[in-house]
């Protein structure tokens, strides 16, 4: 059976360097499959490259489970070095002390089909099947998005509260991955969007929204995974 | 919805600070821990209050790279004259007379080391020595000219929205000890709030500092909760109204706020006032 087949898409906050884009995302081809996005703080520092470190920590790791991830934290932490440079301003040492922090949602999908996801923050999974919508997890109302969430710091000793889910999928059956903003606007609107057009027609559509102010403008990433059939 | 404008770089905010430098600011502030004469100068408490928010603005704007110009800052000073106390250099003369806030990171007066309690990891404290920005030292002469200011910060606000009309509205912040002598305060306040961006009037939020003892007061709803003194209660008939994205983000802080809220502290800390504005995704475990 072949592995699923993916599509990743991102687009900075408008009025933003390509460079500047702090949304992350990885894949780990082949089975277990595993995708992953991540969502930097606006309000962190060296948030980006944290964002980064994690979506790629977790498609080497693939800690499927809420207890997996809390016991691989501590490791992910430890290898991380951010690019400091040799004179601090004041301000960037302050930032450095509070950490760097970003949202992560994680995805593995076995090949006896079953999938597990991990999550901390507001990225959102969404699983269709057939251009429908199943299930959109850990949030499913989009009005239940906000500016503060919980999310996986740099320097934080303590655990942050993961989330775990996890159910079967059958031939053909779809996930997307969105960080918070893309997540709020595909579900308030359609879903199925990014199944349906190709990446620059998606882009084209984020950036409409974000234009009447359907969609926030903040940075966005997704990974769509297409089941075998 | 009002207020729902993006505070970005491309769509930046001001905030103007005025600051009461009188000279019944040398009196001792009521709302320390110290009693009588051992109680800091209102002045020197004025001085803290107004680092301490510059900091925690700048911060919330600083990245790796730099600070990012969320902000455009004004400060006026009002007591022996009133006068701004920033001055924006030659090439930022576009933004009103305003100063974008990456400029005032780069250029404190001096960076003082302070003790910071922090914690040790095992439940305990300890003491970390911590660099922290000072740009305004205390001052206080002469009478409180709190309705010039007020008309100054007007026509500075006036100028913002001529050139940013679709901006999120300024933001004034008065800090003083309530005694104007040049007049009634509350209908400057009224005239500098009437002047709004397609996203809202004018904010003008006051900071309290006072002699009295009596308890500190935040974020109050009616007059009933604030503390028996005629300037606290002129204060807080000046203040504006929070609005919902404020409200909002102070509920989930855990302020109790009603639709009657104003954007009022006494003798209080007010950080939390800027705080509340939203430039983006910010950590639940910052505050």
């Amino acid at each position: 059976m072949h592995a699923p087949l993916v599509r990743t898409f991102w687009l900075p906050r408008d009025g933003n360097a390509p460079t500047a884009c702090e949304d992350a995302f990885a894949v780990r081809p082949g089975w277990p499959f595993a995708a992953a996005v991540a969502d930097g703080a606006t309000e962190s520092a060296f948030s980006g490259a944290w964002a980064r470190h994690l979506v790629q920590c977790f498609c080497r790791d693939l800690p499927a489970t809420p207890a997996a991830l809390q016991q691989r934290l501590a490791q992910w932490r430890a290898a991380w070095q951010p690019d400091v440079p040799a004179a601090l301003p004041w301000y960037v040492a302050v930032k450095l002390e509070e950490g760097a922090h970003a949202a992560l949602l994680g995805l593995v999908v076995q090949p006896d089909g079953t999938w597990q996801a991990v999550a901390v923050g507001d990225a959102v999974l969404l699983h269709l099947r057939g251009n429908r919508l199943l299930a959109a997890w850990p949030i499913d109302d989009p009005d239940r998005f906000h500016h503060r969430p919980t999310l996986i710091g740099s320097r934080d000793d303590g655990a942050p509260p993961v989330e775990g889910t996890e159910g079967r999928w059958t031939s053909g059956d779809a996930f997307v991955l969105a960080t918070d903003a893309l997540g709020a606007w595909l579900l308030g609107d359609d879903p199925t969007l990014p199944l349906r057009l190709a990446t620059d027609e998606l882009a084209r559509h984020v950036t409409a929204a974000r234009r009447r102010r359907a969609l926030r403008n903040d940075d966005v990433a997704a990974v769509v995974v297409h089941c075998p059939r | 919805m009002a207020y729902s404008a993006e505070i970005s770089r491309t769509s930046p905010t001001a905030i103007l600070f005025l600051l009461d430098q009188s000279a019944s600011m040398q009196e001792p502030f009521g709302g320390a821990e110290q009693r009588g004469d051992a109680a800091p100068s209102k002045a020197r408490v004025l001085a803290d209050v107004v680092n301490r928010l510059l900091q925690n603005l700048i911060l919330r704007c600083a990245k790796e790279d730099g600070v990012r110009d969320y902000f455009y800052v004004g400060v006026i000073g009002y007591g022996e004259r009133v006068q701004p106390l920033i001055r924006p250099a030659e090439e930022y003369r576009v933004a009103g007379d305003l100063v974008p806030i990456s400029h005032l990171a780069e250029r404190p007066l001096r960076l003082e080391e302070r003790l910071k309690k922090v914690p040790d990891g095992k439940g305990g404290f300890v003491e970390q020595r911590v660099k922290f920005p000072v740009w305004f030292d205390p001052h206080a002469k002469n009478g409180t000219p709190m309705c010039q200011a007020l008309d100054l910060a007007a026509s500075m606000v006036r100028t913002w929205i001529d050139l940013h009309p679709h901006s999120f509205p300024p933001i004034v912040i008065n800090i003083t000890d309530g005694e104007a002598t040049d007049g009634d305060p509350l209908r400057y306040a009224q005239q500098l709030r009437s002047f709004a961006t397609d996203d809202g009037e004018t904010l003008l939020f006051n900071v309290h500092l006072s002699s009295s003892e009596e308890p500190a007061v935040e974020l109050p709803s009616s007059v009933d909760e604030l503390p028996r003194d005629e300037y606290a209660v002129l204060l807080f008939q000046m203040s504006s109204l929070l609005p919902f994205t404020m409200r909002a983000a102070a509920e989930q802080e855990g302020y109790r706020v009603t639709m009657d809220t104003r954007g009022f502290v006494f003798n209080a800390d007010p950080v939390a006032l800027v705080r509340f504005l939203e430039i983006g995704t910010r950590p639940s475990t910052l505050r």
